[in-house]
């Protein structure tokens, strides 16, 4: 790694990171792939910004809450079971124990030329061009992509974050805070790839407040090339309610592995809206996911991979069947 | 940086440049050789450590931000130098050929039992993903830790 000081008073230049539980960012530094100057050590706020409490209906998690703690807790699993289920999906045990929901919302792409600073990636490197693009693009984007990035977001906790609507809470640089909803954090590629949220230079993520809902009906659905310890080549979180004549009045489809960002798919939403769940109903659902995508021809499996596990998912959660 | 580490039950003041990692201090300064780097990036668990008795990898985790005590595979024998129960297991059940990861899948599988993680096959199969074997050791490794879950 290329040195840097390690310190816990952000000074707001250039060159400086925020370091949590590390698994993204020393995996980073070591590659080289990032070059931080100064990394500020948030653990030394853990006690103040992690711990999971109820906040009259809302659930609020400290953003220095482990991916392990918050999978383990009772008000999760009870309230919440397709997070919990997207946390445990996650990853593995020990990089649970380690990791933050903070520092999971804003992992990095895992795209190899992304991760090889040896490659042309214009989100490591602005206007150095693309690798994936005439290169491996299997494991990346075919929604939300631009002329100038098609890394995915590899993340599964956003995703399932996204169904229930959960928000962000943010603490600025001047000791202010606000609120923004979970949607509102990632950005789009678009010409500027190497801006990945709406966060302002030293703003740090404190919490995620989570709305109360109905989840009893919800899923979290992996699809990937192994059976743990990898991303997602796909996967869709779903949450919805039915009425007594069986017809869906609510529900909420996001996608991961397939996009840009975190992705709700709101055309497939409204249309499931009103509609009885069968297969027929779940696999259109699940088209209207992924309409739109653009895919290379090594992507393109990935169209049909990503509307079937919407559909399967869709299924699921309207079972009460929590995974596959 | 000044830091103490807690090692074991003992503690080692240590000067630490910020990118000395836990499992880079343990091996090259402390000559606790036992914790091994396999991929040194967090996605093969040789590294595994417990921290405050969780399994941890000792790879990612900056040496100069470690809190928790720290317990290596150096530490699981007892103080009359008998074998962990979890190390009598892999060897009854030779759940190691060249033996490699098995520190490491040691005390991911001793924190695995503590999590009571380790009830079944299929939970033991879930709970231990995070450390590969490349000897593919892997059936008598849950056979080991289902045995010495149950005792």
């Amino acid at each position: 790694m290329t040195p840097f000081t390690l310190t816990d008073t952000p000074s707001g230049q250039p060159g400086e990171t925020l370091l949590a539980g590390g698994t993204t960012l020393i995996d980073l530094m070591k590659l080289g792939t990032l070059t931080p100057t100064r990394l500020i050590d948030l653990t030394q706020r853990r006690d103040e910004l992690s711990g999971i409490h109820e906040d009259g209906p809302n659930l609020f998690i400290g953003a220095l809450t482990t991916m392990a703690d918050m999978a383990d807790h009772s008000l999760i699993a009870a309230r919440y079971p397709l997070v919990r289920s997207a946390l445990l999906q996650s990853a593995s045990p020990q990089i649970r124990n380690m990791a933050t929901i903070g520092g999971n919302l804003l992992q990095r792409t895992r795209c190899s030329y992304f991760r090889d600073p040896a490659s042309p990636c214009n989100k490591r490197h602005p206007g150095s061009g693309c690798g994936a693009m005439g290169g491996d693009a299997r494991g990346l984007a075919i929604l939300g992509t631009s002329a100038f990035c098609i890394a995915n977001y590899p993340g599964d906790l956003a995703v399932a974050l996204l169904a229930v609507d959960a928000d962000v809470e943010i603490e600025t640089p001047a000791g202010t805070h606000r609120s923004i909803p979970l949607a509102e954090l990632h950005r789009l590629p678009g010409p500027s790839p190497e801006i990945e949220t709406t966060l302002t230079p030293g703003e740090i993520i404190t919490a995620i407040t989570l709305p109360v809902g109905d989840h009893r009906r919800s899923a979290y659905l992996k699809i990937r090339d192994r059976a743990s310890y990898a991303f997602a080549l796909a996967s869709a979180a779903v949450t919805l309610t039915l009425a007594p004549d069986g017809t869906v009045n609510r529900c909420a489809i996001a996608l991961g592995g397939l996009a840009t960002k975190p992705w709700r798919a709101t055309a497939a939403e409204q249309w499931l809206m009103g509609r009885c769940i069968d297969e027929g109903t779940a696999l259109n659902t699940g088209q209207l996911a992924v309409e739109g995508a653009v895919a290379t021809p090594d992507q393109d499996f990935k169209i049909a991979l990503g509307a079937r596990t919407v559909a399967r998912a869709i299924l699921n959660a309207a079972e009460g069947k929590l995974e596959h | 940086m000044d830091h103490t580490l807690c090692i074991n039950g003992a503690d080692h003041s240590l000067t630490l440049d910020p990118r000395d990692t836990l499992l880079d201090v343990l091996r090259d300064r402390l000559n606790l050789t036992g914790t091994k780097k396999g991929c040194d990036h967090g996605q093969c668990g040789a590294c595994t450590v417990l921290s405050d008795g969780k399994r941890i990898l000792s790879c990612l985790q900056l040496a100069a931000t470690q809190r928790g005590e720290i317990t290596t595979i150096e530490g699981i024998t007892s103080s009359d130098g008998d074998l962990h129960p979890m190390q009598v297991a892999f060897i009854r059940h030779d759940a190691l050929q060249c033996g490699y990861c098995t520190p490491g899948q040691i005390l991911s599988a001793i924190a695995c039992v503590t999590e009571c993680h380790a009830t079944s096959e299929d939970d033991i199969r879930t709970w231990m993903s995070g450390n590969l074997c490349r000897c593919a050791a892997y059936p008598n490794i849950r056979a080991a830790i289902l045995d010495a879950a149950s005792t």
